[in-house]
Protein backbone atom coordinates (compact mmCIF):
# COMPACT_ATOMS: atom_id res chain seq x y z
CA UNK A 1 0.00 0.00 0.00
CA UNK A 2 2.78 2.47 1.02
CA UNK A 3 4.59 1.60 -2.20
CA UNK A 4 1.56 2.65 -4.28
CA UNK A 5 1.13 5.86 -2.30
CA UNK A 6 4.84 6.60 -2.88
CA UNK A 7 4.46 5.98 -6.60
CA UNK A 8 1.41 8.24 -6.74
CA UNK A 9 3.41 10.91 -4.89
CA UNK A 10 6.27 10.60 -7.45
CA UNK A 11 3.78 10.88 -10.31
CA UNK A 12 2.18 14.00 -8.81
CA UNK A 13 5.61 15.49 -8.10
CA UNK A 14 6.66 14.92 -11.71
CA UNK A 15 3.50 16.65 -12.98
CA UNK A 16 4.13 19.55 -10.57
CA UNK A 17 7.65 19.96 -11.93
CA UNK A 18 6.20 20.16 -15.45
CA UNK A 19 3.62 22.61 -14.19
CA UNK A 20 6.27 24.82 -12.56
CA UNK A 21 8.28 24.93 -15.80
CA UNK A 22 5.08 25.96 -17.55
CA UNK A 23 4.46 28.63 -14.91
CA UNK A 24 7.96 30.01 -15.49
CA UNK A 25 7.08 30.60 -19.13
CA UNK A 26 3.91 32.43 -18.07
CA UNK A 27 5.79 34.52 -15.49
CA UNK A 28 8.42 35.47 -18.02
CA UNK A 29 5.73 36.92 -20.29
CA UNK A 30 4.14 38.67 -17.33
CA UNK A 31 7.42 40.27 -16.26
CA UNK A 32 8.34 41.38 -19.74
CA UNK A 33 4.88 42.91 -20.14
CA UNK A 34 5.29 44.69 -16.82
CA UNK A 35 8.62 46.12 -17.94
CA UNK A 36 6.95 47.27 -21.15
CA UNK A 37 4.21 48.97 -19.18
CA UNK A 38 6.86 50.58 -16.95
CA UNK A 39 8.66 51.96 -20.01
CA UNK A 40 5.39 53.31 -21.42
CA UNK A 41 4.42 54.90 -18.11
CA UNK A 42 7.87 56.47 -17.72
CA UNK A 43 7.54 57.92 -21.21
CA UNK A 44 4.21 59.56 -20.37
CA UNK A 45 5.38 60.79 -16.98
CA UNK A 46 8.63 62.28 -18.31
CA UNK A 47 6.80 64.03 -21.13
CA UNK A 48 4.07 65.41 -18.90
CA UNK A 49 5.31 65.79 -15.32
CA UNK A 50 9.09 65.43 -15.50
CA UNK A 51 9.53 63.66 -12.17
CA UNK A 52 12.98 62.56 -11.04
CA UNK A 53 14.13 58.97 -11.54
CA UNK A 54 13.69 58.28 -7.83
CA UNK A 55 10.07 59.41 -8.02
CA UNK A 56 9.49 57.41 -11.20
CA UNK A 57 10.79 54.16 -9.75
CA UNK A 58 9.22 54.54 -6.33
CA UNK A 59 5.81 55.43 -7.77
CA UNK A 60 5.67 52.35 -10.01
CA UNK A 61 3.75 49.71 -8.09
CA UNK A 62 3.22 46.75 -10.45
CA UNK A 63 3.52 43.69 -8.19
CA UNK A 64 5.44 41.51 -10.64
CA UNK A 65 8.48 43.83 -10.80
CA UNK A 66 7.97 45.69 -7.54
CA UNK A 67 11.17 44.30 -6.08
CA UNK A 68 13.16 45.54 -9.08
CA UNK A 69 11.71 49.08 -8.99
CA UNK A 70 12.09 49.25 -5.20
CA UNK A 71 15.71 48.13 -5.40
CA UNK A 72 16.54 50.69 -8.06
CA UNK A 73 14.83 53.56 -6.22
CA UNK A 74 16.57 52.59 -2.97
CA UNK A 75 19.95 52.49 -4.73
CA UNK A 76 19.30 55.93 -6.21
CA UNK A 77 18.29 57.27 -2.81
CA UNK A 78 21.54 55.89 -1.39
CA UNK A 79 23.49 57.98 -3.88
CA UNK A 80 24.45 55.33 -6.44
CA UNK A 81 24.61 56.56 -10.03
CA UNK A 82 21.64 55.64 -12.23
CA UNK A 83 23.74 53.09 -14.11
CA UNK A 84 25.01 51.37 -10.96
CA UNK A 85 21.55 51.51 -9.39
CA UNK A 86 20.02 49.69 -12.34
CA UNK A 87 22.81 47.11 -12.68
CA UNK A 88 22.67 46.39 -8.96
CA UNK A 89 18.86 46.40 -8.96
CA UNK A 90 18.60 43.88 -11.79
CA UNK A 91 21.29 41.67 -10.25
CA UNK A 92 19.65 41.46 -6.84
CA UNK A 93 15.99 41.22 -7.83
CA UNK A 94 14.70 37.67 -7.69
CA UNK A 95 11.71 38.63 -9.85
CA UNK A 96 13.87 38.97 -12.96
CA UNK A 97 15.94 35.85 -12.28
CA UNK A 98 13.83 33.76 -14.67
CA UNK A 99 14.72 36.04 -17.57
CA UNK A 100 17.49 35.08 -19.96
CA UNK A 101 20.87 36.83 -19.91
CA UNK A 102 19.96 38.69 -23.08
CA UNK A 103 16.65 39.90 -21.68
CA UNK A 104 18.31 41.06 -18.45
CA UNK A 105 20.97 42.86 -20.46
CA UNK A 106 18.27 44.59 -22.48
CA UNK A 107 16.45 45.77 -19.33
CA UNK A 108 19.70 46.96 -17.73
CA UNK A 109 20.72 48.75 -20.89
CA UNK A 110 17.35 50.48 -21.37
CA UNK A 111 16.91 51.56 -17.75
CA UNK A 112 20.49 52.65 -17.10
CA UNK A 113 20.30 55.24 -19.87
CA UNK A 114 17.39 56.95 -18.14
CA UNK A 115 18.09 60.40 -16.79
CA UNK A 116 21.13 61.01 -18.98
CA UNK A 117 19.64 63.28 -21.62
CA UNK A 118 16.95 65.88 -22.25
CA UNK A 119 13.21 65.12 -22.48
CA UNK A 120 13.23 64.47 -26.24
CA UNK A 121 16.18 62.12 -25.85
CA UNK A 122 14.47 60.26 -23.02
CA UNK A 123 11.23 59.88 -24.97
CA UNK A 124 12.95 58.47 -28.06
CA UNK A 125 15.02 56.18 -25.84
CA UNK A 126 11.86 54.85 -24.19
CA UNK A 127 10.01 54.51 -27.51
CA UNK A 128 12.92 52.54 -28.86
CA UNK A 129 13.01 50.34 -25.75
CA UNK A 130 9.27 49.64 -26.04
CA UNK A 131 9.76 48.52 -29.64
CA UNK A 132 12.63 46.28 -28.63
CA UNK A 133 10.81 44.72 -25.72
CA UNK A 134 7.96 43.74 -28.03
CA UNK A 135 10.43 41.42 -29.75
CA UNK A 136 11.30 39.73 -26.44
CA UNK A 137 7.61 39.44 -25.50
CA UNK A 138 6.79 37.83 -28.87
CA UNK A 139 9.68 35.41 -28.40
CA UNK A 140 8.48 34.53 -24.90
CA UNK A 141 4.91 33.93 -26.16
CA UNK A 142 6.24 31.77 -28.99
CA UNK A 143 8.46 29.92 -26.53
CA UNK A 144 5.46 29.28 -24.31
CA UNK A 145 3.34 28.10 -27.24
CA UNK A 146 6.03 25.66 -28.30
CA UNK A 147 7.23 24.38 -24.95
CA UNK A 148 4.21 24.54 -22.68
CA UNK A 149 2.68 21.29 -24.00
CA UNK A 150 6.10 19.67 -24.21
CA UNK A 151 6.79 20.33 -20.51
CA UNK A 152 3.39 19.03 -19.41
CA UNK A 153 3.49 15.90 -21.61
CA UNK A 154 7.12 15.19 -20.72
CA UNK A 155 6.37 15.50 -17.01
CA UNK A 156 3.48 12.99 -17.31
CA UNK A 157 5.62 10.54 -19.34
CA UNK A 158 8.61 10.88 -17.04
CA UNK A 159 6.33 10.25 -14.06
CA UNK A 160 4.88 7.16 -15.74
CA UNK A 161 8.33 5.86 -16.75
CA UNK A 162 9.59 6.23 -13.17
CA UNK A 163 6.48 4.36 -11.90
CA UNK A 164 6.99 1.53 -14.46
CA UNK A 165 10.65 1.22 -13.56
CA UNK A 166 9.88 1.10 -9.84
CA UNK A 167 7.07 -1.44 -10.32
CA UNK B 1 24.64 71.80 8.84
CA UNK B 2 21.39 72.32 6.97
CA UNK B 3 19.99 69.04 5.60
CA UNK B 4 19.66 70.47 2.08
CA UNK B 5 23.34 71.45 2.13
CA UNK B 6 24.29 68.00 3.38
CA UNK B 7 22.42 66.57 0.40
CA UNK B 8 24.48 68.75 -1.94
CA UNK B 9 27.84 67.77 -0.46
CA UNK B 10 26.74 64.15 -0.29
CA UNK B 11 26.72 64.10 -4.11
CA UNK B 12 30.51 64.50 -4.01
CA UNK B 13 32.87 61.89 -2.58
CA UNK B 14 32.76 60.96 1.10
CA UNK B 15 35.97 62.80 1.95
CA UNK B 16 34.68 66.08 0.54
CA UNK B 17 31.38 65.56 2.33
CA UNK B 18 33.12 65.01 5.68
CA UNK B 19 35.40 68.02 5.24
CA UNK B 20 32.50 70.30 4.34
CA UNK B 21 30.36 68.97 7.17
CA UNK B 22 33.07 69.79 9.69
CA UNK B 23 33.38 73.44 8.66
CA UNK B 24 31.95 75.49 11.47
CA UNK B 25 31.58 78.79 9.63
CA UNK B 26 28.58 80.29 7.89
CA UNK B 27 29.37 79.71 4.21
CA UNK B 28 27.92 81.97 1.48
CA UNK B 29 29.40 80.31 -1.56
CA UNK B 30 31.40 77.24 -2.52
CA UNK B 31 33.45 77.36 -5.71
CA UNK B 32 34.56 74.03 -7.07
CA UNK B 33 36.85 73.80 -10.06
CA UNK B 34 38.01 70.45 -11.37
CA UNK B 35 41.44 69.46 -10.05
CA UNK B 36 41.87 72.83 -8.34
CA UNK B 37 41.56 73.70 -4.63
CA UNK B 38 37.99 74.33 -3.49
CA UNK B 39 37.31 77.93 -2.44
CA UNK B 40 34.61 78.90 0.02
CA UNK B 41 33.26 82.37 0.72
CA UNK B 42 32.52 83.40 4.28
CA UNK B 43 31.08 86.92 4.64
CA UNK B 44 32.05 87.41 0.99
CA UNK B 45 35.74 86.68 1.65
CA UNK B 46 37.42 83.74 -0.12
CA UNK B 47 39.20 80.92 1.70
CA UNK B 48 40.80 77.60 0.80
CA UNK B 49 39.85 74.56 2.82
CA UNK B 50 42.48 72.23 4.26
CA UNK B 51 41.94 68.50 4.56
CA UNK B 52 41.23 69.06 8.28
CA UNK B 53 38.35 71.44 7.51
CA UNK B 54 40.41 74.50 8.49
CA UNK B 55 40.12 77.61 6.37
CA UNK B 56 43.10 79.53 4.93
CA UNK B 57 42.79 82.98 3.28
CA UNK B 58 43.53 82.93 -0.44
CA UNK B 59 46.63 85.12 -0.11
CA UNK B 60 48.26 82.53 2.18
CA UNK B 61 48.32 79.85 -0.49
CA UNK B 62 50.69 76.99 0.30
CA UNK B 63 51.16 73.84 -1.76
CA UNK B 64 48.20 72.48 -3.68
CA UNK B 65 48.29 69.15 -1.84
CA UNK B 66 47.38 70.83 1.45
CA UNK B 67 43.92 71.72 0.21
CA UNK B 68 40.73 69.93 -0.68
CA UNK B 69 40.53 69.18 -4.39
CA UNK B 70 37.63 67.75 -6.38
CA UNK B 71 38.62 65.76 -9.46
CA UNK B 72 36.99 66.11 -12.87
CA UNK B 73 35.40 62.65 -12.54
CA UNK B 74 34.05 63.44 -9.07
CA UNK B 75 32.63 66.72 -10.35
CA UNK B 76 30.93 64.91 -13.22
CA UNK B 77 29.37 62.35 -10.87
CA UNK B 78 28.35 65.04 -8.43
CA UNK B 79 26.65 66.98 -11.19
CA UNK B 80 24.53 63.95 -12.12
CA UNK B 81 23.66 63.50 -8.46
CA UNK B 82 22.76 67.17 -8.04
CA UNK B 83 20.41 66.76 -11.01
CA UNK B 84 18.92 63.77 -9.14
CA UNK B 85 20.18 61.59 -12.02
CA UNK B 86 17.41 63.18 -14.08
CA UNK B 87 19.07 65.57 -16.51
CA UNK B 88 15.79 66.00 -18.43
CA UNK B 89 14.24 67.69 -15.41
CA UNK B 90 16.99 70.32 -15.24
CA UNK B 91 17.77 70.65 -18.96
CA UNK B 92 16.37 74.17 -19.42
CA UNK B 93 18.21 75.43 -16.37
CA UNK B 94 21.42 73.66 -17.43
CA UNK B 95 21.21 75.42 -20.79
CA UNK B 96 20.91 78.71 -18.89
CA UNK B 97 24.02 77.88 -16.89
CA UNK B 98 22.69 76.90 -13.50
CA UNK B 99 20.46 74.55 -11.59
CA UNK B 100 18.45 75.23 -8.45
CA UNK B 101 18.42 72.36 -6.01
CA UNK B 102 16.34 71.57 -2.94
CA UNK B 103 16.77 74.31 -0.40
CA UNK B 104 16.74 77.01 -3.09
CA UNK B 105 20.53 76.83 -3.47
CA UNK B 106 21.59 77.92 -6.92
CA UNK B 107 24.45 76.04 -8.54
CA UNK B 108 26.14 77.83 -11.39
CA UNK B 109 27.83 75.53 -13.86
CA UNK B 110 30.57 76.01 -16.39
CA UNK B 111 31.65 73.46 -18.96
CA UNK B 112 31.47 72.75 -22.66
CA UNK B 113 28.33 73.87 -24.46
CA UNK B 114 26.71 71.72 -27.14
CA UNK B 115 25.12 74.10 -29.60
CA UNK B 116 22.47 73.64 -32.23
CA UNK B 117 21.75 76.36 -34.80
CA UNK B 118 20.93 79.21 -32.44
CA UNK B 119 20.72 77.87 -28.91
CA UNK B 120 22.70 75.96 -26.33
CA UNK B 121 21.34 72.43 -26.47
CA UNK B 122 23.23 71.02 -23.56
CA UNK B 123 26.28 71.53 -21.35
CA UNK B 124 28.73 68.68 -20.94
CA UNK B 125 32.10 68.17 -19.23
CA UNK B 126 31.38 70.41 -16.27
CA UNK B 127 34.64 71.94 -15.05
CA UNK B 128 33.46 74.52 -12.51
CA UNK B 129 30.58 74.83 -10.12
CA UNK B 130 29.55 77.69 -7.92
CA UNK B 131 27.20 76.73 -5.12
CA UNK B 132 25.39 79.79 -3.80
CA UNK B 133 23.82 78.97 -0.49
CA UNK B 134 20.29 80.25 0.00
CA UNK B 135 19.33 81.45 3.44
CA UNK B 136 16.36 82.98 5.08
CA UNK B 137 16.94 85.97 7.37
CA UNK B 138 13.59 86.60 8.94
CA UNK B 139 13.12 90.31 9.53
CA UNK B 140 15.86 91.45 7.13
CA UNK B 141 13.26 93.45 5.17
CA UNK B 142 12.03 95.53 8.14
CA UNK B 143 14.35 98.49 7.54
CA UNK B 144 13.68 98.23 3.84
CA UNK B 145 9.91 98.45 4.39
CA UNK B 146 10.28 101.45 6.69
CA UNK B 147 12.28 103.39 4.12
CA UNK B 148 10.34 102.59 0.98
CA UNK B 149 6.80 102.94 -0.28
CA UNK B 150 5.48 99.63 -1.53
CA UNK B 151 2.42 101.33 -3.02
CA UNK B 152 4.64 102.88 -5.68
CA UNK B 153 6.23 99.66 -6.87
CA UNK B 154 9.90 98.98 -6.22
CA UNK B 155 12.81 97.92 -8.37
CA UNK B 156 15.65 96.52 -6.28
CA UNK B 157 19.06 96.78 -7.92
CA UNK B 158 22.28 95.20 -6.79
CA UNK B 159 25.32 93.27 -7.89
CA UNK B 160 25.40 89.49 -7.25
CA UNK B 161 25.58 88.39 -3.59
CA UNK B 162 24.06 91.58 -2.16
CA UNK B 163 21.00 89.69 -0.90
CA UNK B 164 18.41 90.62 -3.52
CA UNK B 165 16.66 87.24 -3.44
CA UNK B 166 16.95 86.98 0.35
CA UNK B 167 15.36 90.41 0.65
CA UNK B 168 12.55 89.47 -1.75
CA UNK B 169 11.91 86.32 0.27
CA UNK B 170 11.51 88.25 3.50
CA UNK B 171 9.53 91.04 1.83
CA UNK B 172 7.04 88.48 0.51
CA UNK B 173 6.72 86.87 3.91
CA UNK B 174 6.40 90.14 5.77
CA UNK B 175 3.97 91.83 3.36
CA UNK B 176 1.66 88.84 3.29
CA UNK B 177 1.80 88.10 7.01
CA UNK B 178 2.44 91.39 8.83
CA UNK B 179 0.92 93.84 6.35
CA UNK B 180 -1.99 91.59 5.29
CA UNK B 181 -1.29 92.12 1.59
CA UNK B 182 -2.29 89.61 -1.07
CA UNK B 183 1.13 88.71 -2.40
CA UNK B 184 1.81 86.56 -5.45
CA UNK B 185 5.38 85.37 -5.84
CA UNK B 186 6.53 84.42 -9.33
CA UNK B 187 9.30 81.98 -8.53
CA UNK B 188 10.67 81.00 -11.92
CA UNK B 189 13.55 78.89 -10.62
CA UNK B 190 12.14 77.88 -7.27
CA UNK B 191 14.82 80.07 -5.69
CA UNK B 192 12.68 82.44 -3.64
CA UNK B 193 10.44 79.89 -1.98
CA UNK B 194 12.37 76.68 -2.66
CA UNK B 195 9.20 74.74 -3.27
CA UNK B 196 9.49 70.99 -3.76
CA UNK B 197 6.55 68.63 -3.92
CA UNK B 198 4.22 71.51 -3.16
CA UNK B 199 5.97 72.53 0.06
CA UNK B 200 8.14 75.56 0.55
CA UNK B 201 11.31 75.07 2.58
CA UNK B 202 11.32 78.74 3.60
CA UNK B 203 8.64 80.56 5.55
CA UNK B 204 6.73 82.38 2.83
CA UNK B 205 3.98 83.72 5.08
CA UNK B 206 0.64 83.80 3.26
CA UNK B 207 1.96 84.19 -0.27
CA UNK B 208 0.61 82.53 -3.38
CA UNK B 209 3.68 81.02 -4.99
CA UNK B 210 3.79 80.46 -8.75
CA UNK B 211 6.56 77.93 -8.98
CA UNK B 212 8.49 77.31 -12.21
CA UNK B 213 6.26 79.72 -14.17
CA UNK B 214 8.15 82.05 -16.46
CA UNK B 215 7.96 85.57 -15.06
CA UNK B 216 5.86 86.95 -17.90
CA UNK B 217 3.31 84.10 -17.80
CA UNK B 218 3.27 83.99 -14.01
CA UNK B 219 2.60 87.73 -13.69
CA UNK B 220 -0.31 87.60 -16.14
CA UNK B 221 -1.81 84.50 -14.55
CA UNK B 222 -1.49 85.93 -11.06
CA UNK B 223 -3.30 89.13 -12.08
CA UNK B 224 -6.05 87.18 -13.84
CA UNK B 225 -6.65 84.59 -11.16
CA UNK B 226 -5.38 85.61 -7.71
CA UNK B 227 -6.23 89.36 -7.56
CA UNK B 228 -2.92 90.23 -5.87
CA UNK B 229 -2.05 93.57 -4.26
CA UNK B 230 1.63 92.96 -4.83
CA UNK B 231 3.55 90.74 -7.24
CA UNK B 232 7.09 89.77 -6.34
CA UNK B 233 9.59 88.43 -8.85
CA UNK B 234 13.33 88.04 -9.17
CA UNK B 235 15.67 89.17 -11.94
CA UNK B 236 13.41 90.90 -14.44
CA UNK B 237 14.72 91.34 -17.97
CA UNK B 238 13.66 93.28 -21.03
CA UNK B 239 11.69 90.20 -22.19
CA UNK B 240 9.22 90.73 -19.34
CA UNK B 241 8.20 94.26 -20.41
CA UNK B 242 4.73 93.29 -21.65
CA UNK B 243 3.76 91.61 -18.42
CA UNK B 244 5.17 94.55 -16.43
CA UNK B 245 2.94 96.91 -18.45
CA UNK B 246 0.06 94.56 -17.66
CA UNK B 247 0.63 95.09 -13.90
CA UNK B 248 0.58 98.89 -14.43
CA UNK B 249 -2.70 98.68 -16.34
CA UNK B 250 -4.32 96.59 -13.63
CA UNK B 251 -3.00 98.67 -10.74
CA UNK B 252 -1.02 95.84 -9.21
CA UNK B 253 2.21 96.80 -7.45
CA UNK B 254 5.39 95.10 -8.51
CA UNK B 255 8.50 94.41 -6.46
CA UNK B 256 11.29 93.04 -8.59
CA UNK B 257 15.05 92.83 -8.78
CA UNK B 258 17.63 93.45 -11.50
CA UNK B 259 21.40 93.07 -11.66
CA UNK B 260 22.91 96.54 -11.59
CA UNK B 261 25.34 98.45 -9.39
CA UNK B 262 24.43 102.14 -9.75
CA UNK B 263 21.95 104.52 -11.35
CA UNK B 264 24.24 105.47 -14.23
CA UNK B 265 24.69 101.90 -15.35
CA UNK B 266 20.96 101.28 -14.85
CA UNK B 267 20.09 104.12 -17.17
CA UNK B 268 22.61 102.89 -19.74
CA UNK B 269 21.15 99.40 -19.64
CA UNK B 270 18.40 99.23 -22.32
CA UNK B 271 16.36 96.55 -20.59
CA UNK B 272 16.40 98.31 -17.19
CA UNK B 273 15.62 101.60 -18.89
CA UNK B 274 12.66 100.06 -20.68
CA UNK B 275 11.44 98.59 -17.37
CA UNK B 276 11.62 102.05 -15.77
CA UNK B 277 9.78 103.59 -18.70
CA UNK B 278 6.75 101.42 -17.96
CA UNK B 279 6.30 103.45 -14.71
CA UNK B 280 5.69 100.24 -12.83
CA UNK B 281 8.38 101.20 -10.33
CA UNK B 282 8.02 104.43 -8.38
CA UNK B 283 11.18 103.79 -6.40
CA UNK B 284 14.53 102.34 -7.38
CA UNK B 285 16.52 100.93 -4.50
CA UNK B 286 20.22 100.15 -4.79
CA UNK B 287 21.76 97.69 -2.36
CA UNK B 288 25.22 98.12 -0.89
CA UNK B 289 27.70 96.09 -2.86
CA UNK B 290 29.88 94.81 -0.02
CA UNK B 291 27.21 94.02 2.53
CA UNK B 292 24.05 91.96 2.68
CA UNK B 293 20.45 93.22 2.28
CA UNK B 294 21.49 96.78 3.12
CA UNK B 295 20.10 99.80 1.29
CA UNK B 296 22.69 102.01 -0.38
CA UNK B 297 20.50 104.58 -2.13
CA UNK B 298 16.83 105.11 -2.93
CA UNK B 299 15.78 107.06 -6.01
CA UNK B 300 12.28 108.21 -6.86
CA UNK B 301 11.26 107.69 -10.46
CA UNK B 302 10.05 111.30 -10.81
CA UNK B 303 13.59 112.49 -9.98
CA UNK B 304 15.10 110.46 -12.80
CA UNK B 305 14.70 111.36 -16.44
CA UNK B 306 13.70 108.14 -18.11
CA UNK B 307 11.39 109.33 -20.90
Amino acid sequence: MIKYIGLLFIFIESILIGFSFNEKLNNKIKILKSVKSLLQQFKIEIAYRMPTLIELFSEYTDESILQLTNNISENLKNGLTSEKSVINGVEFSSCVRILSKEEKYFITDALSKLGTSDTDGQISLLENAVERIDYYIENAIEDKRKNSKVYMTASVYIGLVIIIILL
Amino acid sequence: MDKTLENIFNCFDKFFYTVMKNIKYDINEVRIRSDKPVVIYIKNKPYFITKNSDIIPLEKFGTINDYVIVTFAALKNAFSGLCEYSIYKYQNDINNGFITVRGGHRIGICGTAVNNTDNIKSVIDITSMNIRIAKQYIGCSEIFLKNTDIEKGILICGVPSTGKTTLLRDLSRSLSKNYCKKVSVIDERSEISSTFNGKSIFDMGLCDVYCNYTKSKGIIQAIRTMSPDVIVCDELTGDDIESVIYTVNYGVKLIATVHCDNLNSALKNPSILSLLKTHAFGEIVFLESKSFCKIDKIYKLEDIKVD
